[in-house]
């Protein structure tokens, strides 16, 4: 899953080290208008409805932190 | 009460001193005591409004909250029973009536807004002025403006979202609510808090620290020099500039533009940096507002550096509001579909940008120049996203560095020019007077009359004025330099000799004590935000 958003995160952004960052929403790598992408696209890959709820620094900060975020709204409600 | 008064500060000290005096568990009544009594101290008439959004706020949140509680109670007595459908059903159906809670609450709180704020202004721009005053009369239609009344209105409402979310439960407290409202060193101009971030500091009994007192008073003492050095001073040649527009043109009108650019900053975060050094004399760390935002690189780096906690509450209450919405994402799906990946996705974006920004422009006041000012923002922004492609290929072909210090250099002056323009729309008094500025400042026949005499200049503001703004604007640059370079101030200062600190600090009370400005024609200045 994590080669998979990297690849659908590096179409939105294609200048930062995905695989190393820790920090891509603290570090201000990605702006607002990337995670509205980026949600987008993960919506449409993984069938996950991603709420207002969910926009929070720590599930976006790093591509482990976006899969864990995924997994999770696979099981809920 | 204003900020640069001694009053200020003696009603400052004698609330710390009595904040660690009282005991630990009843410290936030101190602190609601102080924020109602410096309300207050303006007058009582507009107490109302602030107590009319306190009450609303406190037990329609407490309503939604209920309802959420409520529904996961249903949810948990029955854990097996319920298909996934009928899960989803149930949450909706609280959900709903959650909103209607939300809505009346919003109807609530932004009408008071709407009609102090600017139900004057479309009352005396169209003809309903002549059913209220006879036409000849002169007489305009106002109303009290509530002190703070931006501010807490959007304190409040973002709280009151983030309980219709469930982000968190809802304060059971009225005296706690209450002062998280009105906590007084954030009440005239922000920064707009969070009660995530804010409330558990203001309801804790904080413990006396050195580091607190040092790190507070340095704040304040920073904010005082920035407010009363620079922006105090300049204040008298931007109220020239822009109050007789029709008299200057060319570098003269320029000048007065860039003016207002270091008035608003010194003076908004100046008045900030006085706001988190009052909270931190208490243990309270406020929300920073401000992050050099004359370094930004694009506009877009700019909102996120400007008056960070509106920025931040568009986002989290507008922009994620649109963006999740059906309809927007709906037409996301066909711009996709329409105009391909990248297209498809920037031009949906726009449907974001636009209402957000004029929502920023028509916060700061009734009139078109502000909708100017949202609206050209959200263009700039707008337009950056669409050429962004095209600006790449150039560069690529150009074989420019987009890493190099030239590059980086230029994108910062980019970005203050483009900064620059909007001022011309959000301290003109008229739309119609900042469209007249703007197109003035090509007309350069006046250049050598400006300056070979310096008449104009001088009959302005007095020459002393000039040279202790520019040295304070060398000092603000200097420290700003030093700051995005990823110096802490306070923590590099803590790390000198005792002997030297103290000789940086007290140089600079002298500084602001000899140099600031006390008697300007025009009285003790407000802060520019306080009037929003």
């Amino acid at each position: 899953m994590e080669e998979k958003i990297i690849e659908i995160l590096k179409g939105i952004n294609g200048k930062i080290d995905y695989a190393n960052s820790t920090d891509l929403i603290d570090g201000e790598k990605l702006n607002s208008f990337d995670v509205i992408s980026l949600i987008d696209e993960l919506s449409d890959e993984y069938g996950v409805d991603i709420t207002v709820n969910d926009m929070l620094p720590e599930n976006f900060n790093s591509v482990s932190a976006i899969a864990a975020l995924i997994t999770r709204l696979k099981t809920r409600i | 009460m204003n900020y640069t008064t001694v009053t200020f500060l003696l009603f400052v000290t004698v609330s710390a001193v009595l904040y660690y005096v009282v005991p630990k568990k009843i410290r936030w009544t101190l602190l609601l005591v102080a924020s109602y009594a410096f309300y207050l101290w303006g007058g009582f008439s507009s107490a109302a409004f602030i107590l009319c959004t306190t009450l609303t706020t406190f037990s329609f949140a407490l309503r939604m909250n209920a309802l959420s509680k409520e529904c996961s109670a249903l949810i948990a007595e029955n854990p097996d029973d319920l298909s996934f459908d009928e899960l989803r059903a149930l949450k909706q159906k609280y959900r709903f009536r959650r909103r209607r809670w939300l809505i009346a609450l919003f109807v609530i709180n932004f009408g008071i807004l709407a009609v102090v704020k600017y139900l004057p202004a479309i009352i005396n721009g169209t003809p309903l002025l002549s059913l209220i005053y006879p036409e000849d009369s002169g007489l305009k239609f106002e109303l009290i403006v509530p002190l703070g009344v931006s501010f807490y209105t959007f304190t409040s409402m973002g709280y009151a979202i983030d309980i219709f979310r469930e982000k968190y439960d809802a304060e059971t407290n009225l005296g706690k609510f209450a002062l998280f409202v009105s906590f007084f060193p954030q009440i005239i101009q922000g920064p707009i808090a969070r009660f995530d971030h804010l409330g558990s500091q203001l309801f804790e009994g904080h413990e006396l620290k050195f580091d607190n007192l040092s790190y507070g008073a340095e704040l304040i003492l920073w904010g005082y020099f920035k407010k009363l050095i620079i922006a105090d001073r300049i204040t008298v040649f931007v109220a020239e500039v822009y109050g007789h527009y029709d008299r200057y043109d060319g570098v003269m009108t320029l000048l007065g533009v860039l003016a207002y650019c270091l008035q608003i900053y010194a003076d908004f975060s100046g008045g900030i940096d006085i706001s988190r050094g009052v909270a931190r004399l208490y243990g309270i760390e406020l929300a920073s507002n401000f992050k050099r935002p004359y370094f930004s690189n694009s506009i877009t780096e700019y909102w996120r550096r400007w008056h960070i906690s509106l920025g931040d509450w568009m986002r989290d209450y507008v922009f994620y509001s649109v963006m999740f919405s059906r309809p927007y994402k709906a037409f996301t799906k066909f711009c996709k579909q329409k105009l391909g990946k990248t297209y498809g996705r920037i031009i949906p974006s726009f449907l974001t940008t636009y209402p957000v920004f004029i929502l920023i422009g028509v916060w700061h006041g009734a009139s078109w120049s502000f909708v100017v000012f949202g609206l050209y923002n959200a263009t700039v922004i707008c337009l950056g996203m669409l050429l962004q492609p095209t600006f790449d290929k150039i560069t690529a072909g150009l074989k420019i560095d987009k890493e190099s210090a030239n590059w980086k250099c230029f994108e910062v002056v980019r970005t203050f020019c483009l900064v620059v323009i909007s001022r011309f729309f959000s301290r003109a008094s008229t739309l119609s007077a900042a469209v007249h500025m703007l197109a003035s400042v090509f007309d350069l026949s006046k250049t050598w009359d400006y300056f070979i005499g310096r008449a104009a200049i001088s009959d302005a503001m007095p020459a002393r004025s000039w040279y202790l703004v520019l040295a304070g604007t060398m000092l603000l640059l200097i420290v700003s330099i030093i700051q995005e370079r990823g110096t802490d101030v306070h923590e590099a200062l803590k790390k000198l000799p005792i002997a030297v600190r103290w000789t940086i600090l007290f140089a600079l009370v002298i500084f602001v004590i000899w140099c600031g400005n006390y008697n300007s024609s025009q009285g003790i200045v407000d802060l520019i935000y306080g009037q929003f």
